[in-house]
Parts: structure tokens; sequence; C-alpha cells
């Protein structure tokens, strides 16, 4: 697990996040962009999950609880997906590009949460 | 119109709009207490029996208002209703307690200190809530 890594993920998540959550204030429909935006979230956090998998192997594993961490990574995996779902089912809707938004900036802060469950945290 | 008509495009209108975004936000909210509700009893549920299984209840209300706002009938109206109440009684009794009577509640919640763990959104969320099921009722009556 790379610490500097980790936090560039959750601030290029969150940065993301806020992007695709303006556009979608603006009302901007859902468009192959935000399916990108929400593809490139998803990609950051299967390598995160490899990477949670190997490191304990390796012998770096979490200073704090290795179960409170996964149950972060498996929610935050849950969530682009579940938005994308949400957003194509919801082809019309002006607010479809905020929720994906939204999801971005949840799994930005689950992240930053993983991050200090794992560098930072003493259990 | 008929009065089906007029309820059927009451219920589109409590779904379109703004609505499908403060439903989403609920969702993240009911997974995210759900997720550390999980960890906390799973693990430490002895430490503090009280504080945990109030995270556990929360955790239920959180999707319980998810789906009773995306619920079409008058009936999960009144379920989401009750479960927004619930809610901001929740955030406001608890949140001041911690502050007042940390002893109480040395374990975090949901609504400890007002929701601060995550991000104030939980004391937030339910008075939006309320204002969008009451603004969803107006425009019925309009």
């Amino acid at each position: 697990m790379i610490s500097w890594l980790m936090i560039a993920q959750a601030i290029a998540l969150g940065a993301i996040g806020a992007v695709v959550a303006a556009v979608g204030l603006a009302r901007r429909p859902f468009n192959d962009w935000v399916l990108g935006a929400a593809a490139l979230t998803l990609l950051t956090l299967v390598v995160q999950a490899i990477a949670s998998i190997i490191a304990p192997l390796a012998g770096a594993g979490p200073t704090g609880d290795l179960l409170e961490y996964w149950t972060y990574l498996i929610t935050a995996l849950v969530i682009p997906p579940a938005a994308v779902i949400w957003a194509l089912v919801d082809k019309k809707g002006e607010w479809a590009t905020l929720v994906v938004g939204i999801g971005i900036l949840a799994c930005a802060v689950m992240v930053y949460r993983m991050h200090q469950i794992w560098f930072v945290q003493v259990a | 119109m008929s009065r089906a008509n007029r309820i059927d495009r009451v219920s589109e209108r409590r779904h379109a709009g703004i609505g499908r975004v403060l439903i989403a936000v609920y969702a993240v909210l009911a997974l995210a207490a759900t997720g550390r509700s999980f960890v906390q009893i799973v693990q430490r549920f002895e430490e503090a029996p009280l504080a945990y299984a109030l995270s556990a209840v929360a955790a239920v209300v959180y999707g319980l208002a998810t789906v009773a706002l995306a619920g079409r009938s008058d009936a999960w109206r009144r379920v989401a209703l009750a479960a927004v109440c619930f809610e901001a009684v929740g955030v406001l009794v608890v949140g001041t307690l911690s502050l007042v009577a940390p002893a109480l509640f040395p374990h975090d919640t949901v609504w400890s200190n007002y929701g601060m763990g995550y991000l104030f959104i939980p004391a937030v969320l339910p008075f939006l809530g309320l204002w969008w099921l009451r603004a969803s009722r107006e425009r019925v009556a309009a």
C-alpha cells in the first residue's frame, strides 16, 4: 500500500466527483463522459482492492482494522456501478449526472477514510 | 381529470427532479451507516451495546427512508415521513446528548456530534426530506 498514491486517489476522485456534480447541477444529461468518470473511479478502486489483497501477503498490513477497511472498500466498489445503473434507468431524468457526481464524491471520502485506517488508525 | 390520474401525476412529481438526488444521498448514507454498524457489532458490540444498537437502528431507518421516498403510494409517503422524523429527532437528541453528556456516548454513532463524522449530512438530510415531502404535497394540492 502506498500512502501518497492513496491520498492522490482520494484527491483525484474528489476533483472528478466535484466536476461531475457541477456539470450535473447545470442539468447536463448523462453522457459518455460521465460514464467514463464513473468507470475510472471504479478502475482505481479495483486496483486498490488488488493492492489491498497483495500488500498484507507481502508483509505490509494495515495499522488499523482490516475488516473495517474492507467494509469501506466493498461499499465504495458498489457505488459507481449502482450510480451508473441508476442513471441508465433514469435516462430522461435531469439529475442523473448529479447522482453519479455525488457517488464519486462519496467514493473519494471513503478512500480518504481507508487511508486513515491503513496508515493512521491504531487498532 | 380523474382522481387516479391526479395521484399518478403527483407520485411522478415526487419522483422526478431533485427528489431523486435526495433518494440517492439517502441510499449512500444508508450504505455507509450499515457498513459501519456491521463492523461495530461484529467486532466490539459488548463495549457499547447501546451506541452500537443505535447505529444499527439508524442504518435500518436510513434504508427504510430510502425505499419509502422512492415508493409510489400514499402509504410509502407516510412511512417516509415517519422515518425522516425519527432521524430528525435522533440526530437532535443523540447529537445534543453526545455533547452535553459525553459519558453516555463514549463510542461514535452516526448521530454523535450531530453527525460530524459524516460531514453533518445526517443533521441536514432529515430536514431536506421533510421539506421535500411537504413541497411535493403542496404541489399536489395546487
